[in-house]
Parts: C-alpha cells; structure tokens; sequence
C-alpha cells in the first residue's frame, strides 16, 4: 500500500515536472516567436528602408519588447532543455552550463530596450537604436541558441 | 590437421598485419622538392581568412584572431578534437615546420613526424588548395605571434585513438585530386567554386556524414545533424535557398544577417568573422557559386512531434 502510494506520488511529481517543463519551452517559444513578429520585424523593415518610418509602430515595437523582456527570465528552469512543437530553433544545453553568464546576456537586453525605448524620434534615431539592441539578440543568441530544423 | 590450421590462422595473421601496415603508411613527403618562391602576404592574409583558421586554432578567452595557441575542443562523434597550437613558436607551433612539411600537413594530412593527422582538419577539402595559396599561407602565418603552450592531447575512445587506422580511412575519403575549374562557367563562378571547395571547406559541416564520419558525396552542401552535437547544420543548395539571391549570400558573409533581417547563429557566427574579412570580390564570387548548386534533399530534421 504505502509502495503504491509513494509510485503514484512519484509519477504525479513526474508528470507535473513534464509539464512544467514543456510550459516552459512552449513560453519562451512563443514569446521569441512574438519578439520577431510582433515587434523586431517591423522595426528591421523600417531601417532597411522596406517599409516607411511610422512613430506609433516603433513605440508599439519597443512596448511589445519591454513587455516581452519582464517575462523571459524565469523561463529556463532547470531540465527544460528540449525543442519546442512549432519552433525552427531551441534553447542550447550550454545554457545550464553557463547559467550566469546567459543570465547576464538576458538582463543586458533587458537593460538595452528599457534604456532605448523612447530615444528613436526619426530614422536615424532608430537606426542607432536598432544597433544597441539588436547587438544584444545576437551576443545571447550566438552563443545559447541552437537551429533545430 | 589442427597444427595446419593454426599455422594457416598465423599465416593470415601476418598477411593482415602486414596489409594493415602497408595501407594504414603515411604518404611520405611530396612537397619535399619546393622550388624558390617568392610569397605573397596579402594573398597569404586572403588564404587564411578563407581557410578559417582562426575559428579552431585562436587561443580561447581572448579576441585576438591572429594568437594561433590552440586548445579550442571540437567536438565529434568519434570523440573530442583539441585544436593544436599553429602559431610560429618554435617548440610548441609550427615554428620549426619547414614549408614542405606544412604543405603535406595542408594536402595530405600527415604531420612532420610522419603520423597521421585527423580529419577534424579538413584536409579533405584544403587538398584542393593551389600550392601557392599554400605557400602564401605558411609565409602569412609566419609572422603571426608565436604563442607559448601546447594543446591538450585529444580525448579519443579505442580504435580512434590509433592513429595508423586513419590510413584505411584516407583510401576512401582522401582523393589527391586538386581543384578543376570548369570551362564552361565565368572566372568569377570558378573562383567561388575553388574557394568553396578548398580553402572555404564549406561542405565539411554543410553535408550529411556517413558511419565513419565520411561525408556522403550525393547529399554535399545539403545540410544535416551538427556533427558538433546540438542541433541541424542548414541545407546551402538550391532546395533550401531558392528564394535567396546572390546578393543575399553574400551580405550573410558580410554581416550574418540573413534576407528577413535574422543573424546566423553559432559555428556560423564565427564563419564570418572570417568571410567579412575577405576582398568583397571573393565573397561575391563564393555567393555566386553557392547560388548555383542543384538543389538536393537532404537528410530530413526530426520531425515536429
């Protein structure tokens, strides 16, 4: 009886990790996912000239990243490595290797978009913004981020 | 009768050591003839950009491309690779190689001490190389910095440890043949297909591997599992890159920005801190020839559960 009990508690705790571990994945997936989508994409399009420079959708962008960037960080919690459903990359194992140092390159975006948000008034402004930020997609994502497919 | 037969057994014991000895045998040095020449360092500079030296031998932990010390792993399926030190110290680089050691080093995978090298160092595709881009390239790193400090010995399991194996492996994998341009296509096309299929060595981590860690002629350039462990090395033929133009080939080996506005990640990352520092020409040329490969499907990536 109490061997039983303590299989069926085992496997509930399983199962809620399992899926505390797939909310996980699938989080930060949508949320990188809504980055692009919603927010960095077009703001590129504005500064590679593909699209005109429109102030309400850098501020919308730049609101959208803010929100994004205060949900993020408790989002890679130990044992959740693993590929999301719909996602074409995934978060690399080396992030639990070197959680410091990703945790770092996390904040520092953070701290980019939160300092920039309001500094792009015309193009140009963007163009040097754009810069800061994305300087910070790219230092985390070369080293922590991994094509799947 | 059961005397016979073990006199037989030993008999073809010794047979297949002895045939074992005589495939498994470095080739000796071929270069050892070098006539006079005068190098050309920008050339030199050009080669080691394109051959991506620096992205395995630079010294970790610093940002110095031109500090060859070694020491970066690469891992394998076979086992973890230390990239060893290259730069001219005498001891503990290539210092004291002579230019014909180097040259067989490049295009026959064989070190100065006659001991196979491991394809972790792709001769397989720097065999292709002309031998004055070669020669330009020994006199470059010649006046890099010499770097104290060997690298570690690589972490090999039983039987890739054993050097010798690598000569059957060669009979395979390792033609001899240098590159033949095609008469048919520009200049401009033949000098991307020359520094893509030698120096560049694109097809080393963009094609499929076999069991022995060969690379699988039909699908090359159509991508595969990141031999390095973690994820989908991307398919560079016309099945995946359709919709890219030359121009976009080319700004990814500028920039590392892909045509949606993305950077490439990773390994690649680190491809063009070397391809941004190429002449524009080179890249353009490289861009163009990349852009005409068939398209080919490739292994197919885990599918999406």
């Amino acid at each position: 009886m109490f061997r039983t009990g303590f299989a069926v508690a085992a496997l509930a705790f399983a199962t809620t990790a399992v899926l505390a571990q797939s909310g996980a994945l699938e989080q930060r997936n949508a949320l990188m996912k809504s980055v692009w989508r919603d927010a960095w994409r077009p703001v590129t399009q504005m500064v590679r000239g593909q699209e005109p420079y429109e102030q309400a959708k850098v501020d919308a962008a730049f609101a959208k990243l803010a929100e994004i960037a205060a949900k993020l960080p408790p989002l890679w919690p130990a044992n959740s490595i693993g590929v999301a459903p719909d996602a074409n990359f995934s978060s690399s194992a080396k992030i639990w290797e070197n959680k410091a140092d990703f945790e770092a390159k996390l904040a520092n975006f953070t701290k980019a978009v939160n300092e920039n948000r309001s500094k792009a008034k015309n193009l140009d402004e963007l163009k040097t913004v754009y810069q800061v930020v994305n300087k910070t997609c790219d230092d985390c994502h070369e080293s922590y981020r991994v094509r799947v497919r | 009768m059961a005397r016979k037969l073990v006199i037989l057994a030993v008999g073809v014991a010794i047979i297949g050591v002895a045939a074992f000895w005589l495939l498994t045998r470095p080739a000796g040095d071929a270069a050892a003839t070098l006539g006079p020449y005068a190098p050309d360092l920008d050339n030199g500079r050009t080669v080691f950009f394109a051959g991506g030296c620096a992205s395995c031998h630079t010294t970790p932990n610093q940002d110095d491309r031109f500090r060859l010390g070694g020491g970066r792993a690469l891992k394998s399926p076979f086992g973890i690779f230390y990239a060893p030190n290259i730069s001219p110290h005498p001891e503990d680089g290539i210092g004291a190689w002579t230019e014909a050691q180097f040259v067989t080093a490049m295009v026959k995978g064989v070190s100065p001490a006659g001991e196979h090298l491991y394809p972790a160092f792709p001769y397989t595709s720097y065999q292709r190389a002309r031998m004055e881009d070669l020669r330009d390239l020994f006199a470059f790193l010649k006046t890099l910095p010499a770097v104290e400090g060997k690298a570690r010995p690589h972490a090999l399991p039983f039987p890739f440890n054993v050097r010798r194996g690598l000569g059957l492996w060669k009979l395979v994998y390792l033609d001899g043949e240098p590159f033949r341009p095609d008469p048919a296509q520009s200049a401009e096309w033949n000098r991307g297909a020359y520094l893509v299929s030698s120096l560049a060595h694109c097809a080393e981590c963009h094609s499929p591997r076999d069991a022995l860690g060969g690379i699988r002629p039909r699908q090359r350039f159509a991508g595969g599992p990141n031999p390095e462990g973690e994820g989908w090395v991307p398919n560079i033929t016309q099945a995946a890159l359709k919709d890219w133009s030359v121009g976009d080939i080319e700004e990814l080996l500028t920039s590392g920005r892909t045509p949606e506005g993305d950077t490439v990640g990773a390994t690649m990352a680190a491809v063009v801190r070397n391809t941004s520092q190429l002449p524009a020409a080179d890249r353009r040329a490289i861009a163009l020839y990349i852009k005409s490969l068939p398209p080919v499907e490739g292994p197919r990536p885990p599918a999406r559960p």
